[in-house]
């Protein structure tokens, strides 16, 4: 199979900007992005730098865009993306997929995004590392002193189990980091891969520092900086549903009382306006996420807002039947008071 | 210049596991790595980790089984050590926080490996290496350990009377090449089967440490046994040992379960040397599947199992042979996987050589596996070694005032080595010449050797060493670059490669993974013997040592 990659190259060095250098590569049927990239650099340019290790979507190594998404290199089929890029070229040009011949398109190889670049397909990932290490990853038990000569294991049941099974399973590739729309607008933001692992090990039931770890996670630019898109959760090369965890986390910390971010805040704010009047009370949601002063210091744009007549009401109107969802929201919160 | 107590060099499991073992211990150390933490080949390892835990179980069987295993090559007194101290440090694992897979009564859950004559393998689902691998790391997190990642180890350097002083190393980085002084050196780099085509190992195991260890004076041993694993992927990525323990079988193209005919008893469960024998010679008799495969049949172990305890295993068969295993057999075939031999040291990780060099995990050689290692033993062998030698490395270097003497010549010498090579305009560039070796080895030194296929793959791997002494590199730059490491790897492979045939032309004797087409025969009069490699210029010279038998006397072996 003869294909046909764009790959980003860049050297800060030399260079002011990355450029996209073409290469036409012979692969074997079956071959992978990875492959090709190794075919690459033995073969046409030795000076082509990316990170590998295993070659099957367990290292977490080589994680790099392709197309414009993240993902493993060597667990992107070669065939799939030369279909995808003829895909996403026909839709650029508001034709359909036929008018694009497959092959035509070359396959776009780039680095992680939200990271620097050190060289071509290498990213820094100092930062990255560094919001992992921030949330305490790893096990903090009520007895850190057990002895393995003498005492047995934690217990640990299988249902127990099943709660980490999922979490532990993150590379680290970075490839959920790259894709987070809120660390873009919001670099400080500690981004999803710290919440995962802070996730695995705040439902561990052998951990006791579930606590300690979501207080950390509860302030600035903590898990309430979440824009809750889901790309984390689609993007996961494992499947991890990253998005679900945060939010679990979010539940957390919210029952553990803290509530001091605006982001909890305002997730209180639904839940009262709902219990109100079962809609979304556009006047005393924002003052509740941010408080009195914020909402003092905006004095002039509400004055403003009155003005065009659009300053919605203190006191919404109940919805029909809202009885009935006050209902469910007392059940609902009865349940979780169980749990 | 850098300089630490106990420099460890390399980041998987033996590495990460003598780290926190030093640092518990109060001495301050160092771990070189020339990928990060989690990328090293440990977390490719995915059936588990073998210890006594049960009851019913014992060491002394775990131990009988592993001498058995070893066709009665491993050090009897070592392979003692490491089956003793196995419940304890899988408990350790444990209390760090890995999560193994449970019982229901919620204690570490257990299950049958090739070899074995009780279900000893403690693992998490198919990704056992993984959690290990993560846990360790984050433990060396939380104690603060110091790492340079990304820095590659081009040279150990002793001290003038002959101790470890410390190492050379590249940070990758900005291509700066530093010295690094310590009073003593753990060697923990992994693996080296990268010498083969077709390897389940990681593009990067390239068995640095052995060669760096090598061509500074110290021993090798019984590098000329080098495991295939049975069941490889098309592209070498192996299906766990467990696929088989939790109950599939091997079927050629008759459909015949032709394990019956070579482990009448254990079938599909005998040692991987007798199974990666059984299915070369099957594929060779023309009983494989189109293109040289066998079919590994996991149906019999039920959907719903293999989605929860082989789901890694599921999702690599459908990505890369392109078949759903709860659905139709996998297209197998032996594969380059694991080298028993390695740098000579002792049960505390000591080189008997050279004082202060430490080694623990792939790259040493204890021997706890002589000629065939058992499924389930090697993450063990990483695990309990890696913790000794981060002791023993503590104690040795509280023992020392200061550092040895760290030659001054050392990184001047290195750093025109380096620019001779890098500055080469000429010359051919390494990629090809390691393509060709890994065919070769595969070809002439491979499950099946001869004196004749032997001779021809030292004849070519000297003519390969011969070309690479005029290689060029691409990457003339400093920042990043990933051919010059590459290219010292493979100087690396080819080192290795040598002492393989060497060793292998030597042994005239057919014991664990060193099948001899012309000597099909054990040979215990001649042959209960370990290889032991120095370097020399003129290549390997190869000596012998004696195997330490202490509990079980050499038996016929058959599974």
């Amino acid at each position: 199979m003869r294909a046909v990659f764009d790959i980003s190259r860049f050297n800060p060095q030399t260079d002011r900007a990355p450029r996209l250098q073409r290469y036409e590569v012979e692969l074997p049927d079956g071959a992978t992005v990875l492959e090709a990239l190794i075919e690459v650099q033995d073969r046409h340019d030795g000076s082509l730098a990316f990170r590998r290790a295993c070659r099957h979507g367990i290292c977490g190594s080589c994680a790099v865009r392709i197309n414009g998404c993240a993902r493993l290199a060597c667990s992107a089929q070669v065939s799939t993306m030369i279909e995808q890029a003829a895909a996403m070229a026909a839709r650029r040009r508001g034709v359909s997929d036929d008018q694009v011949e497959v092959g035509s398109v070359p396959v776009r190889v780039e680095p992680l995004g939200n990271m620097p670049v050190i060289k071509d397909l290498v990213t820094d990932t100092e930062a990255f590392w560094r919001k992992v290490r921030r949330v305490r990853p790893w096990l903090d038990p009520a007895d850190p002193q057990r002895d393995p000569e003498r005492d047995a294991e934690r217990p640990q049941k299988p249902v127990e189990w099943d709660k980490v099974a999922e979490a532990v399973l993150c590379l680290e590739c970075g490839v959920c980091y790259s894709e987070c729309p809120a660390l873009s607008a919001s670099p400080e933001f500690i981004g999803p891969t710290a919440l995962a692992k802070a996730h695995r090990y705040t439902v561990d039931n052998r951990d006791v520092a579930a606590h300690s770890r979501l207080h950390e996670l509860s302030g600035e630019h903590g898990l309430w900086e979440c824009a809750r898109c889901y790309l984390c959760s689609e993007r996961c090369p494992k499947h991890i549903g990253v998005r679900e965890a945060i939010t679990e986390l979010g539940e957390l910390a919210y029952d553990e009382g803290l509530r001091s971010d605006p982001g909890a805040k305002h997730a209180g704010a639904f839940v009262d306006s709902l219990k109100e009047s079962g809609r979304l009370n556009g006047a005393r949601l924002p003052m509740k996420t941010n408080g009195i002063f914020w909402t003092l210091s905006h004095a002039a744009t509400v004055v403003k807002i009155a003005r065009a007549g659009k300053l919605p009401a203190l006191h919404a109107t109940p919805i029909e039947r809202h009885d009935e969802l006050k209902r469910v929201i007392a059940r609902t919160e009865a349940d979780e008071d169980e749990a | 210049m850098i300089e630490h107590d106990v420099l460890i060099v390399g980041a998987g499991l033996a590495g990460l596991r003598a780290a926190i073992a030093a640092t518990d211990a109060g001495v301050d150390v160092g771990v070189l790595t020339k990928v990060h933490p989690v990328r090293s080949h440990t977390c490719c390892a995915q059936g588990g980790i073998n210890a006594a835990l049960g009851d019913d179980d014992s060491w002394e069987a775990h131990m009988f089984d592993t001498v058995k295993g070893s066709d009665y090559l491993g050090d009897q007194d070592a392979i003692e050590v490491m089956t003793k101290d196995a419940p304890r440090d899988v408990i350790a694992l444990e209390h760090m926080g890995c999560p193994f897979s449970r019982l229901e009564n919620g204690r570490i859950a257990q299950r049958p490996f090739g070899g074995a004559g009780f279900p000893r393998t403690a693992y998490a689902a198919d990704i056992s290496g993984f959690v290990i691998l993560h846990t360790l790391y984050e433990q060396c997190l939380q104690r603060g350990v110091k790492f340079y990642e990304e820095w590659f180890v081009t040279r150990l350097v002793l001290s003038p009377e002959g101790k470890a002083a410390g190492v050379l190393g590249i940070d990758i980085r900005n291509g700066r090449l530093h010295a690094v002084r310590a009073k003593a050196v753990i060697c923990a780099t992994g693996p080296s089967s990268r010498v083969y085509e077709g390897s389940s190992n990681s593009v990067d195991c390239t068995g640095d440490g052995a060669a760096i260890a090598y061509r500074a004076g110290l021993p090798l041993m019984d590098v000329e046994f080098v495991q295939f694993h049975p069941t490889g992927l098309r592209n070498g990525v192996p299906v766990t040992e467990a696929a088989r323990g939790e109950g599939g079988v091997l079927v050629n193209a008759e459909g015949d379960r032709f394990m019956k005919k070579y482990a009448p008893d254990k079938m599909e469960m005998a040692s991987r040397d007798v199974v990666s024998r059984a299915e070369a010679q099957e594929i060779a008799a023309g009983r494989g599947f189109p293109g040289g495969f066998i079919h590994l049949d996991l149906r019999p172990i039920g959907a719903e199992r293999i989605k929860q305890s082989l789901f890694q295993v599921r999702e690599l068969s459908m990505e890369i042979a392109g078949v759903d295993p709860c659905e139709e057999p996998i297209p197998i075939r032996p594969t380059p996987h694991y080298f028993m031999g390695g740098v000579k040291v002792d049960v505390h990780g000591a080189s008997p050589a050279c004082e202060g060099f430490f080694a623990a995990g792939e790259v040493s050689c204890i021997s706890v596996h002589g000629a065939n290692r058992l499924g389930g033993n090697s993450l063990l062998d990483g695990v309990v070694f890696g913790r000794r030698a981060g002791e023993a490395a503590a104690v040795y270097s509280r023992g020392l005032a200061r550092a040895p003497e760290f030659p001054q010549w050392a990184l001047p010498h290195a750093e025109d080595e380096i620019k001779t090579l890098v500055d080469r305009d000429e010359g051919e560039r390494h990629a090809g010449i390691r393509k060709e070796l890994q065919a070769l080895m595969l070809a002439k030194a491979g499950i099946y050797r001869s004196r004749e296929s032997l001779s021809e793959a030292l004849d070519g791997v000297k003519a390969l060493k011969e070309r690479y002494g005029r290689v060029r590199v691409d990457d003339k730059g400093r920042l990043f670059n990933t051919d010059l490491p590459q290219t010292l790897e493979t100087g690396h492979l080819l080192d290795l490669a040598e002492c393989i045939c060497a060793g292998a032309m030597a042994r005239e004797e057919s014991r664990g993974s060193h099948a001899r087409s012309d000597f099909p025969e054990r040979d215990d009069g001649e042959w209960l013997k370990h290889s032991v490699y120095t370097w020399t210029a003129d290549g390997p010279r190869v000596d012998y040592t004696p195997v330490t038998i202490t509990r079980f006397q050499p038996e016929e072996r058959s599974y």
